[in-house]
């Protein structure tokens, strides 16, 4: 059994990594034009949070597109769906107002706020997940 | 198959089952990163990329709205 468990176990954990390991590597090579202005730190601050920034919207886009995909299937009914659709609007609105924040050039807080956005959006996904995986086995 | 195995799978078969569902979320996005990286590749500044981004988010979120709007009322 451990060793089944151990197998089952570390192809899940393998299969994430090789993702999580795409989603570490910036969206743009390029840093944000805004963020040429400054150096050390205060560079790396300013170009990680354009970058958790993008990530979360394109987590979002994917959440939406698996929403749109699995709705018709049936395992939701339309007030699960619609919650889950709100409750990704809400990251959206988030991260939109984190992106505020960012073209204000609050670039620390920016950064703050995109990775609470974005611990929710792992959340969110978590959920949605286990709900579609609950309504399949129903 | 033992007791004990058939036991050990019935445990494991939700966390599995969500750990895939959950990985074919983030399969959904990664053709979107590998979208705009080889725009970046091929000279697209960080913030036409974003404002794609922002775009394409809303899109998303109105055709996954069509999609509940045509399910219907329990």
């Amino acid at each position: 059994v451990r060793t089944l468990s151990a197998a089952i176990l570390a192809a899940v954990v393998l299969s994430g990594c090789g993702l999580f390991q795409a989603y570490q590597a910036p969206v743009s090579t390029k840093a944000p034009v805004v963020c040429e202005a400054f150096t050390g730190d205060a560079a790396s601050v300013c170009a990680q949070a354009g970058d958790i920034l993008v990530k979360g919207y394109i987590t979002v886009a994917a959440i939406d597109q698996d929403i749109k995909k699995t709705a018709p299937t049936g395992i939701w009914t339309k007030a699960q769906a619609q919650d889950y659709l709100d409750q990704a609007k809400e990251a959206r609105k988030k991260l939109d107002a984190a992106w505020d924040v960012y073209a204000t050039g609050n670039y620390q807080a920016a950064l703050d706020q995109a990775n609470v956005t974005d611990t929710l959006i792992t959340a969110l996904e978590k959920k949605i997940a286990a709900d579609a995986a609950k309504g399949k086995t129903q | 198959m033992t007791a004990a195995v058939a036991v050990a799978l019935v445990e494991l078969a939700p966390v599995i089952e969500a750990s895939i569902e959950a990985y074919k979320i983030l399969q959904d996005a990664k053709p979107i990163l590998d979208t705009y990286r080889a725009q970046a590749a091929q000279g697209a500044t960080f913030e036409q990329i974003a404002t794609s981004i922002r775009a394409l988010t809303v899109t998303a979120e109105t055709d996954a709205q069509a999609a509940v709007d045509k399910l219907p009322a329990a």
